[in-house]
């Protein structure tokens, strides 16, 4: 039988490639932010904040088309979950370039201070890690693939590594007065972007697996919830 | 910029009487596309249609887009099937049926009485609720309006036939079946044959009286899949009880519903918002919109 | 509390249906209605069967005797010489005329009133009130109607009693049962089919012509063998019209005629002459076999004809 609602399934591939084109930007942009920062390029900085206008427009877009669809198509069963998973990961894929931005912005707060390769070293590594994980999760969320996107969260834990080092070495680069406090603070924050840039990639992880398999990780919570509920009715029955 | 067209379709001018009182003359006169696309196919202008003395819906002013897809919805006795009815002048048969304000088609009034209401459903062809096939066989069944219109070669009416067969989706299906009866389809098949022979005499329009109620989900589907396969040939009204079928498939889509009349305690319909779909699904002007598609009152 | 109850209620329950399922009432009602019912068709048919034996028992070694002679020869006076060519003349004439005259004049009526006509006016209820009447006016009515238009004054057209006036008064008398079984079989086409000839830009008489029509074809063909069968069976008004009971020395259209239930009337009564083999009840009885195949044959056509109809409308 010939396929049907062939208007409808266009418009689902449609929006993913959307949400891919996105996701593969953010890729870009962190380590072009990086680059930024280690650089101390006040160009370059200014380009990106300048350019997150777009990023907002296009995740504007997405969530209108995936509204539309909602309205005039009722999707249901997995193209259900498919939509309203997009409406979350646009959202988070803005917040990321957002991520990016405050990268930059707190690359001109510290411009004109020189910092230690120790430092430089690991904020690589940061960067490195951030977009592997996006990248697999980006990967994960074209192609489907919800074994991918499992082992996201255990991929994480190196990133958490980096980010518990990172925070060391600034607060030994500031004991030993390479960087002031101010510096140290700027790259404390930067450290949390990027480990925020990497749960961003855990989440749309989790969403690809909620999108093939409908499952969620809060949904052990809720069964362990429930579970309890369960037990302390019989116990208060009996 | 004149439209190159098969042979026979017609194309209408603006502004003069495009139905002649002699059902003899079928001649096509050409026009730009341009003009038509701007222009309304249907302008409905307060619009009430009575049965008798009941007045079943009143207040109908809306237009109609050429290569649009337009639909009405609504609850059960809100007019909408009468005021489809109105727009090929099925209603005529309906001995007590009046219509009131005025209907122009291209810009010409359908109820005047120099109109012949037999060239009007020449060009605006209905395929209704249940699907009416003739009893006669697939291929006669889309050859009889060419044939009432004076197509007598074999060669010319296979290809016609053969045309709207694909046209209608369905040529596949029956290709090697054409002579036997349309009566031996299923219920998705006899909806596309009837279909497929609105085409063959190629129309302007064609309204469609819920087309697909009778129909499984699958079928459904074929079938608005098809709507919007054809809808750059022909301007389509289609009338529906279900709201998401609406949604799927029209551009625009209007919203009648029933008021009690105090006096007589009767129902009689009234249009309420005429809008494109996606406002009307997202975030209608009207409250009553909101709570009938809403599926908060029916 | 809550382990122990709700199995059990299952089972009662489910014991209860079981027994009300099983249980077989006597439907008495039901069986005496059946009964009597099975009784009425069984009488009709026993009053059938009598009836036919009776006929072609009577006529049988006649028949067998005369052979076709009896359907060439003319009317006389000795039964084993007579034959029923003047009255099958009559009666073949009689039905031509009607199939000429009334049928096609009653399916154009038929056709008129049900898809023309403004059903909500009072005049076309005033009409049709009317032809339903006409059609439970006795026939001896329409005799003297026959008698006194077609015979009387319209004498320069019929040449007074002859096989026209009676096939006119025949038309007359059947033409409402035409008009309405017509009308019946139209009123019958679903409307679906109307809106699909007109959905495509059919004229109204297209429709008619190519939807309504075929499809009612069969109950007005119906409705076309029911009034033959009554044309030809009628006696009452051709008496009147001035069918001859005696004798008839030639069989033309402008000279005085008969037909075939006047012979059977006729010789009904007759007493048997002396010297002759049969009697004229067997002639009569004769003439009605010969009648009832005419009717059978009508019958015949129109039942092969309708089923071919049928077999078009429901798609084979």
């Amino acid at each position: 039988m010939p396929e049907l609602r062939t208007d409808f399934h266009r418009d689902l591939e449609d929006l993913r490639s959307l949400v891919a084109r996105l996701g593969a930007f953010v890729i870009e942009l962190i380590p072009r932010v990086t680059e930024v920062l280690l650089d101390q390029d006040l160009e370059g900085a200014e380009y990106v904040v300048l350019g997150d206008a777009d990023v907002d427009a296009r995740a504007l877009d997405i969530e209108d088309r995936a509204l539309r669809i909602l309205a005039l198509q009722s999707p249901v069963a997995g193209d259900l979950r498919e939509v309203a998973s997009t409406l979350k990961i646009s959202a988070d894929m803005e917040r990321s370039a957002d991520l990016c931005c405050n990268v930059c912005k707190a690359a001109r707060r510290i411009y004109g201070h020189e910092l230690d390769p120790k430092l430089r070293g690991i904020i690589q590594k940061l960067s490195d890690q951030a977009t592997k994980e996006y990248r697999e999760a980006l990967d994960a969320y074209v192609n489907g693939d919800d074994v991918k996107a499992a082992a996201l969260p255990d991929i994480d834990g190196y990133l958490d590594d980096l980010h518990r080092q990172f925070l060391q070495q600034i607060i030994e680069s500031h004991a030993s007065g390479a960087i002031d406090l101010q510096v140290a603070v700027q790259l404390a924050l930067v450290a949390r972007f990027y480990e925020r840039l990497g749960d961003h990639a855990v989440n749309l992880g989790n969403k690809v697996r909620y999108i093939t398999t409908g499952w969620m990780p809060e949904q052990e919570a809720l069964a362990r919830l429930r579970q309890q509920d369960q037990q302390s009715e019989r116990e208060s029955g009996e | 910029m004149s439209e190159t067209t098969a042979s026979g379709n017609i194309d209408v001018a603006m502004g003069r009487h495009i139905v002649s009182p002699d059902s003899e003359t079928k001649e096509t006169i050409r026009v730009s596309t341009t003009e038509m696309d701007t222009h309304p196919v249907f302008a409905l202008e307060d619009v009430s249609v009575y049965y008798g003395a009941f007045r079943a819906v009143r207040d109908v002013t809306l237009p109609v887009r050429p290569r649009e897809i337009t639909a009405f919805i609504g609850p059960s006795g809100c007019g909408k099937t009468t005021v489809l009815r109105c727009l090929n002048r099925m209603n005529d048969f309906v001995t007590t049926a009046r219509v009131e304000g005025t209907i122009r088609y291209h810009g010409v009034d359908m109820y005047d009485p120099a109109v012949n209401s037999t060239e009007v459903r020449r060009r605006i062809g209905m395929v209704f609720q249940k699907p009416n096939p003739f009893p006669k066989s697939i291929y006669d069944n889309v050859a009889y309006g060419p044939r009432l219109m004076g197509t007598k070669k074999k060669a010319d009416l296979d290809e016609i036939v053969e045309r709207s067969l694909r046209g209608a989706a369905l040529w596949d299906e029956v290709k090697d079946r054409l002579k036997e009866t349309g009566l031996g389809l299923s219920g998705g098949q006899q909806q596309r044959l009837c279909i497929a022979r609105a085409v063959a005499v190629e129309p302007d329009v064609i309204l469609m009286d819920e087309p697909c109620s009778a129909l499984d989900p699958i079928a459904t589907a074929r079938i608005e899949d098809l709507m919007r396969e054809i809808k750059d040939r022909y301007t389509i009204v289609i009338v529906t009880h279900n709201m998401q079928q609406a949604a799927r498939v029209s551009d625009r889509t209007a919203f009648f519903t029933t008021e009690i009349n105090p006096e007589s305690d009767r129902r009689t319909g009234v249009l309420v918002e005429f809008n494109p779909t996606e406002k009307m699904f997202s975030n209608p002007d009207d409250e009553r919109t909101e709570q009938y598609v809403t599926g908060r009152f029916g | 509390m809550a382990l122990t109850t709700p199995s059990d209620a299952g089972a009662t329950a489910r014991e209860v249906i079981a027994a009300s399922l099983h249980r077989r009432d006597r439907d008495v009602r039901g069986i005496v209605l059946a009964t009597l019912l099975l009784a009425a068709t069984a009488a009709t048919l026993v009053i059938l069967v009598t009836l036919l034996t009776q006929v072609i028992g009577e006529s049988a070694p006649y028949l067998a005797d005369r052979g076709t002679e009896f359907l060439t020869t003319p009317i006389g006076s000795n039964p084993d010489q007579i034959g029923i060519w003047s009255g099958l003349y009559g009666s073949i004439g009689i039905g031509v005329i009607v199939i000429i005259v009334a049928i096609p004049m009653g399916i154009a009526a038929a056709i008129y009133l049900e898809e023309y006509a403004d059903q909500g006016r009072r005049v076309t209820q005033l009409i049709l009130v009317n032809i339903r009447n006409l059609a439970g006016v006795p026939a001896v009515i329409y005799g003297v109607l026959g008698f006194i238009i077609f015979v009387k004054w319209l004498d320069p057209i019929t040449s007074g009693d002859t096989v026209i006036a009676a096939g006119l008064t025949m038309s007359v008398l059947v033409l409402p049962i035409v008009v309405i079984t017509s009308m019946e079989a139209i009123r019958a086409v679903p409307q679906g089919l109307r809106d699909g000839g007109y959905g495509v830009g059919a004229s109204r008489w297209e429709v008619v012509r190519d939807h309504v029509l075929p499809y009612a074809a069969p109950g007005i063909l119906t409705g076309t063998v029911l009034s033959l069968a009554r044309a030809l069976g009628e006696a009452a008004p051709l008496i009147i019209v001035g069918a001859i009971t005696g004798f008839l020395p030639e069989t033309t259209l402008t000279e005085k005629f008969t037909a075939v239930p006047i012979l059977i009337y006729r010789w009904s009564g007759q007493p048997q002459p002396p010297g002759s083999e049969f009697s004229f009840t067997a002639a009569a009885a004769g003439a009605g076999v010969v009648l009832l195949v005419l009717v059978l044959f009508f019958n015949a056509s129109a039942i092969y004809l309708r089923n071919r109809f049928e077999k078009v409308r429901v798609g084979q």
